[in-house]
């Protein structure tokens, strides 16, 4: 394919030609027919986001024999739900794509936000790339995890996964404690409104995301001030060291903080932040521990 | 010139006392301006009232516009002024030192240094361990990068040592810092505490931040009020002042101390604040002279009321938390240039 030091300027161009149009050209497309699914079943997998690492794990052993590579996070416990999962064979690979190229990975589940250098440069090498994009909340799960599986051959197994996490939900979101309690995430200024994970959470617990009330979509920085004066009724916070229960009495004896109705009736609530952080089966436990500190769930006071 | 300065003088006392009163006016403005929906007269009602020493009500509801006013926006409001001032005295501190209208602060690498220590922290996940330990953290990195300062360069070496210095550890502070955030960039959430801390804030900074550097930031404004006479005389060029009596060592370690200690105080409780320290002390030199008897209490007066209204603006537009630290820089780069540009000869004379 590429031209030797002797060939003719015009076979040359012609290689060069060739060389850029492969450059040009896309990831392939993802596989439809039945005869795909089969090639789709032979590739290796390569995972640099902490949901593909997730997911690929729990799609079942024949998906994870052929992962060769997975995300850095892979073991960390503030992001990953699968900590210590993936065989230490696999290797923890944290973007760089010279070390991926060598694996030749089949397919590289990337997300929208790894640099667009290192996606194009897979492309480029002949390692297509799947870019998981929009992480906010049940409905990007289930398309995510849709599509990893059947760009890994595990359609059935994709749709298996899917089926758990809506019957898990469907059980929590039975008996939902009502009236919807307002509240609101918090960290280091930033707060969780409409189209993030932790919106679609609240809702399934049964909360008010106070936040997208106020029209606030994504994530963003408020000033603390803002927040004390909507007084919410649970603030939820992410755990730090030593413990959840810590933070939480931290938190509830901020300054300013400590007036309002979260700091003076307990509805300070420290998730770990692999259940309060997660785009995947972390937000069914983040649902599952919010709907047991549940106000309403509270011994009324004697 | 000499009209000029004697002009500038019969100024000063006016000068200072409008420079007082906007740093009143900007402080009432910052307690009853906020997104908390507070009612200006409320506001006033309830610091008055702590001021004769009632407690916190029991109501709920007045307790949370108490926590508001009482807890969040006076307290900051304070702690700006204090970094206002202590940045504005620093800046006519070292462009004195080191004779140069350019100079500011940073060049002495001690908010470099109190940086890379508060990220050091972040990376370790300390700073969960207590809202005081981010400003201890600042407060050592600036100390140490002090104590680098004086080993190298000194007081047996000469400004031109001491200014190179400074720079090198500032760039070999940034450097760290960047390093750290470049082996944890996977970590989003340290990188959103460090680039929030890095922009510089008074957002959640309470009575034990302003309680915290006090002292420090007192120390620092009175160690450079002594020296007024000594870096004014300095401005003759080292020879001369050494001639009529300075002893030149002492000045210069005294002067990158008393610096230093404002400037670390500073980044510790409220992260980096940028251009205060550069352009605050240029204002006050084209309105009272280059005098430091005028120029460092001024300096303190109008970088106190510029943080203080920087910092109540930031927080009087829409529900978004803007970073002061981006605005002072927002606003004095091109007023800098404008300053430059309008008045570029004549600071050229002020500096001579």
């Amino acid at each position: 394919m590429t031209s030797s030091p002797t060939a003719p300027p015009r076979r040359r161009g012609a290689a060069l030609v060739a060389l850029a149009l492969l450059a040009c050209s896309g990831p392939p497309r993802a596989p439809a027919s039945s005869d795909e699914e089969a090639v789709a079943r032979g590739r290796t997998l390569a995972s640099q986001t902490v949901l593909s690492d997730e997911v690929l794990w729990e799609l079942g052993p024949a998906v994870r024999d052929r992962v060769v590579a997975v995300s850095v996070m892979a073991d960390d416990p503030r992001y990953s739900a699968v900590v210590d999962r993936w065989p230490e064979a696999v290797p923890r690979l944290a973007g760089t794509s010279e070390a991926l190229l060598a694996l030749k990975p089949g397919y590289t589940f990337v997300a929208s936000f790894t640099s667009a250098e290192a996606r194009a440069l897979l492309d480029r090498h002949g390692a297509p790339t799947h870019v998981l994009d929009g992480f906010t909340g049940f409905a990007d799960y289930r398309r995510h995890v849709g599509d990893i599986a059947r760009l890994a051959g595990a359609e059935q197994a994709g749709r298996a996964l899917v089926e758990r996490f809506d019957g898990e939900l469907a059980r929590l979101s039975r008996d939902v404690p009502t009236p919807a309690v307002g509240l609101v995430s918090y960290n280091e200024g930033v707060i969780a409104g409409r189209d993030t994970s932790f919106h679609d959470v609240a809702l399934a617990a049964g909360f008010r995301n106070i936040a997208a009330e106020h029209e606030i979509t994504g994530h963003r920085s408020i000033s603390d001030e803002l927040l004390v004066s909507w007084d919410p009724a649970v603030i939820v916070i992410p755990c730090g060291p030593p413990s959840c229960d810590a933070s939480e009495r931290a938190f509830a004896q901020r300054p300013g903080f400590s007036a309002t109705r979260a700091a003076r009736e307990g509805g300070v609530i420290a998730l770990p932040p692999d259940n309060l952080y997660s785009v995947g089966r972390g937000m069914i436990a983040a649902v599952t521990a919010l709907r047991r500190r549940h106000p309403s769930l509270r011994s009324p006071a004697p | 010139m000499i009209a000029s300065h004697h002009a500038a003088r019969a100024r000063h006392p006016a000068l200072g006392t409008l420079l007082a009163l906007s740093l009143l006016a900007a402080l009432a403005l910052a307690v009853v301006v906020g997104p908390g929906g507070v009612a200006p007269r409320d506001a006033l009602q309830l610091i008055a009232r702590r001021l004769v020493g009632a407690g916190p009500p029991t109501d709920p509801d007045v307790a949370l516009v108490d926590a508001i006013v009482w807890s969040l926006r006076l307290p900051r409001a304070l702690l700006a002024a204090l970094v206002g001032a202590a940045l504005g005295v620093a800046g006519a501190l070292t462009q004195g030192l080191f004779r140069n209208p350019m100079a500011e602060p940073g060049v002495l690498g001690v908010s470099s240094g109190a940086a890379v220590a508060a990220v050091l922290g972040f990376s370790l996940g300390l700073d969960a361990l207590g809202l005081w330990v981010t400003p201890a953290l600042s407060a050592v990195g600036a100390i140490g990068i002090l104590l680098a300062l004086l080993a190298l360069a000194g007081t047996r070496h000469g400004i031109a040592t001491l200014l190179l210095a400074g720079v090198a550890l500032a760039a070999l502070c940034s450097a760290l810092t960047t390093l750290m955030l470049a082996l944890a960039s996977e970590r989003w959430d340290l990188g959103l505490k460090v680039v929030r801390w890095l922009m510089g804030s008074f957002e959640g900074r309470s009575w034990d931040h302003l309680a915290g550097a006090l002292a420090p930031a007192a120390l620092g404004l009175l160690a450079g009020a002594w020296l007024r006479r000594d870096l004014d005389t300095l401005q003759l060029g080292a020879d001369t002042a050494r001639s009529l009596g300075v002893r030149l060592e002492r000045v210069q370690l005294l002067t990158i101390l008393s610096a230093a200690i404002l400037v670390g105080t500073s980044t510790a409780v409220a992260g980096v604040i940028g251009f205060v320290g550069l352009i605050v002390p240029h204002v006050v030199r084209m309105l009272a002279g280059p005098g430091h008897r005028r120029l460092l209490p001024l300096s303190g007066l109008l970088g106190a009321s510029l943080v203080v209204l920087v910092d109540t603006g930031s927080r009087a537009f829409g529900d978004r938390s803007l970073p002061p630290g981006v605005i002072t820089s927002l606003l004095g780069a091109p007023f800098f240039l404008w300053i430059l540009r309008r008045h570029g000869r004549r600071l050229d004379h002020l500096d001579r």
